[in-house]
């Protein structure tokens, strides 16, 4: 305790001095409630009334240095049936940055969230991004996993953490490759026969290859392999192949072959050999800057299965509508879905949507759900630099219970929500303008 | 009843493709003029042709020259009009006027030339080259936010554009929310162009939607998901950025068809088991629970070989008891033939590999229980 309550004072005092040191405050305030209704399980109805409050800063230029300060957070609390949740928060963010003035060096430290070498994952530690010249990029971090709910604490390095390094070369010629190296350590227990066992807490350990090629006015490729280490196996392929036919037309080739996404210490990876492979076909085309189309197909093969996928879809600049289905073992599901965005002017902007779909989620049971929802809301931008939303959802689907009888199913539920945001963005320059 | 349905959509989307296409118009080129000449060859200044630049304060300001500013080198008495204008622009024997492409950019050159003492260069670095028109010579915006990051300048997207909502670059395409990993992986550069490393999180930082609310009955009620704290898009929530709002019920069929990876944004090991939590009563069971031999009639191996990420979404849960062990511990092996054969994995060196739930290290001895599997007193390993 003695330690958190030290280490919240020091940036308490680190934030203080630095915003006084820095030639730029800026970030992003939002405040909202969120009204909800809800049918329970046994048809009785809850009300539910949260509100949040976020805040995202950026406190820049520090002492005159490419120093800036990031947080990102948000806060919640339950007004109205919280249960034993009445109130949390959440620090997505909160890091120093640097970079040398030559942009060759960035250096990240604090809670930050890392997006290589091989997956993604939120840290309390540090990373660090090198361009050399060359062509050549090098990095690597370290750091204690960030805690799943997002409070500010720090967990213990045998409970989690996570470190990797990636080395990257860009020329015109091969493009873009990148090898990487990733461990994620994370522990995890079992109880079996009434007795916990703490299992090691290696949770992945990766080698990466990331390749991708741009040809102008052409397309690109992109290719991805992931190789388990102590599987000793392949988890993944990506390929993919973009063609610029024409200027308006787009296509699109994939494949992916991936091992299912499990711990390493966890139990389940024992079981089977489960391969996915995956072949996608996709097409757009931009008719003019207002309206577009586009379709796209995919094929999933699993182990003793599969299944379909299939959109096709119309967009234009203030609306997309697309119909949607899935076949196979995942279920048969047809739906359209659909979103328009309409600025009666430059203050005013109203939105809407709607999602409708009928499905099974088993293959040729008899039993079908139909869901609907739909919103429609606007914004309300009095001066440029803050909004007031305000939007009505509407969610409804079949619902299974215990007191349908055989079917399982007794009668719709309705949710109806009410949502209003305020937000307010700004932006203060502390010193001179650099020349 | 369900053909029909198809058939109507195709049909809607038909019409308005139709009516989509019947009303494209295209922008062409009306006059004939080299920038290049001009300026390299004849050597004019900016300001003498677009003399109402310096003094424009809306980004849809017609800075063209007129054609009395032509004809201030121009002889208008001995000047063909085919000069300059093309025979594409003639509309009922008259020349057609240009007309400026609408732009919503919130944009002074006042105040870029004036107080902030910009070049006309600066931004418009390729337009002395252009030998035809449109001269391409609006600046990409990588430009502005370049120089508005460098002069400490505010650069949040409503600086400069007024309708956020709308915005949305060429190549984020419909399913871009799939596609941007590979720009993102080998060149996440660009994406800081309008992008804080903030803004991925909201997204990625997927454990953070995990966080559940029980009613009073202690039912999970439906999860809210977060606002985004960067939000400036237009959607307000983040369930509504990357799933539908009805994703609570469409996701296990999007789950078992692989339409994304979930492991990319969630820890899978928490954040499923915070609804799916085989072990509570108020949980409700999937509906493939329920059919015919789905326990101990291999109903549920079936799925396991399909797709063991279903499995373990509910019962691989840290701190509690795999259900799976009650039989698969004794009874029926869940390794598939040939399992984890020549490695040399970590139950060699490890008490608490993973593997030591069910078997049982003993002495560590050739022969003996669990070693005794590969290390058989028999070959002498």
């Amino acid at each position: 305790m003695k330690l958190k309550q030290a280490i919240l004072t020091t940036l308490l005092v680190m934030g203080c001095a630095s915003v006084a040191q820095a030639t730029v405050f800026s970030g992003r305030v939002g405040l909202s409630s969120y009204l909800w209704k809800y049918r329970e399980a046994d048809s009785s109805d809850s009300q539910h009334l949260q509100n949040a409050g976020t805040v995202s800063l950026r406190v820049g230029r520090i002492g005159n240095q490419d120093l800036e300060i990031l947080t990102s957070m948000l806060g919640r609390y339950n007004v109205r049936n919280a249960g034993d949740n009445v109130h949390d928060y959440r620090v997505y963010d909160l890091q120093a940055r640097w970079k040398d003035r030559a942009k060759r060096v960035d250096l990240a430290g604090g809670r930050h969230r890392v997006y290589w070498p091989n997956g993604t994952v939120s840290i309390d530690g540090g990373s660090a991004a090198i361009h050399p010249g060359y062509g050549l990029q090098a990095g690597g971090y370290f750091g204690l996993l960030a805690p799943d709910d997002g409070r500010f604490k720090m967990t213990e390095y045998d409970k989690g953490h996570a470190f990797g390094a990636q080395l990257g070369y860009h020329s015109g010629a091969i493009g873009d490759v990148a090898f990487s190296f990733a461990q994620k350590n994370r522990a995890r227990s079992y109880i079996s026969s009434d007795t916990a066992i703490a299992v090691n807490n290696l949770d992945s350990r990766t080698l990466g290859l990331d390749w991708r090629r741009t040809i102008n006015r052409i397309g690109s490729v992109y290719g991805q392999a992931l190789y388990q280490l102590p599987q000793q196996r392949i988890g993944r392929v990506h390929l993919s192949a973009r063609w610029h036919a024409t200027e308006a037309l787009s296509l699109n080739g994939q494949f992916r072959y991936r091992r299912p996404d499990l711990p390493y210490n966890s139990i389940f990876w024992v079981f089977g050999e489960s391969r996915y492979y995956e072949g996608r076909l996709r097409a757009d085309y931009r008719i003019n800057p207002v309206w577009s189309v586009n379709a796209g197909g995919t094929y999933v093969n699993l182990s003793d299965g599969s299944s379909q996928r299939f959109d096709v879809g119309v967009g234009h600049k203030y609306f997309s509508l697309t119909l949607f289905g899935r076949a196979g073992w995942p279920g048969n599901t047809i739906g359209v879905s659909g979103d328009a965005t309409y600025p009666i002017n430059d203050r005013w902007t109203l939105r809407g949507g709607t999602h409708l779909s009928r499905y099974e989620l088993i293959e040729d049971t008899p039993e079908t759900s139909t869901e609907e929802s739909a919103w429609a809301g606007g914004t309300w931008r009095w001066i440029p630099q803050s909004t007031l939303d305000v939007e009505v959802q509407f969610v409804s689907q079949l619902l299974k219970s215990e007191e349908g009888g055989e079917q399982g199913y007794v009668a719709g539920r309705r949710d109806l929500r009410l949502m209003i945001r305020a937000s307010w963005w700004f932006f203060r320059r502390l010193g001179t303008v650099p020349g | 009843m369900k053909h029909r349905t198809i058939l109507v959509v195709i049909a809607a989307l038909a019409v308005t493709l139709l009516v989509a296409i019947a009303g494209s118009k295209t922008n062409e080129a009306v006059i004939r003029f080299s920038h290049d000449y001009h300026v390299n060859e004849v050597g004019a200044k900016c300001e003498d042709c677009h003399a109402s630049a310096s003094s424009a304060t809306e980004s849809s300001a017609d800075l063209l020259p007129k054609m009395d500013a032509c004809y201030t080198c121009h002889d208008q008495k001995t000047t063909e009009c085919s000069l300059c204008h093309t025979e594409k622009n003639v509309t009922e024997g008259r020349y057609s006027p240009y007309i400026a492409p609408a732009r919503e950019v919130i944009f002074s050159h006042q105040l870029h030339t004036g107080k902030a003492k910009i070049e006309c260069v600066t931004c418009h670095a390729n337009v002395s080259k252009a030998n035809s028109v449109p001269s391409h010579g609006i600046p990409p915006m990588d430009k502005c936010v370049d120089c508005h990051r460098n002069r400490q300048v505010a650069d949040n997207c409503q600086t400069c554009h007024s309708q956020v909502e709308l915005r949305r670059p060429a190549d984020h395409g419909p399913d871009w929310v799939l596609d941007h990993v590979e720009s993102a992986r080998t060149n996440a550069k660009s994406c800081e162009t309008c992008h804080r490393p903030t803004y991925c999180e909201e997204c990625h930082d997927g454990a953070a939607l995990g966080l559940s609310v029980r009613g009073q009955t202690g039912a999970l009620v439906d999860r809210v998901r977060p606002l985004a704290p960067a939000h400036d898009g237009k959607n307000l929530l983040l369930l509504q950025r990357r799933h539908d709002l009805n994703y609570r019920f469409t996701h296990g069929a999007e789950v078992r068809s692989k339409t994304s990876d979930c492991a990319t944004c969630h820890e899978t090991a928490t954040f499923c088991a915070a609804c799916h939590n085989a072990n509570s009563s108020s949980t409700q069971k999937p509906v493939w629970h329920e059919t015919a031999n789905f326990g101990s009639g291999g109903g549920h191996a079936d799925l396991a070989r399909k797709d063991i990420e279903v499995c373990a979404a509910c019962h691989d849960r840290d701190a509690a008891e795999p259900k799976c062990l009650t039989c698969h511990r004794k009874i029926v092996s869940p390794h598939p033939e040939g399992f984890m054969k020549d490695v040399h994995g970590p139950w060699h060196d490890d008490n608490n590999a993973v593997c030591f739930v069910c078997h049982d290290a003993g002495s560590r001895t050739a022969g003996q229980g669990f070693c005794g599997k590969c290390h058989g007193a028999e070959n002498g390993k």
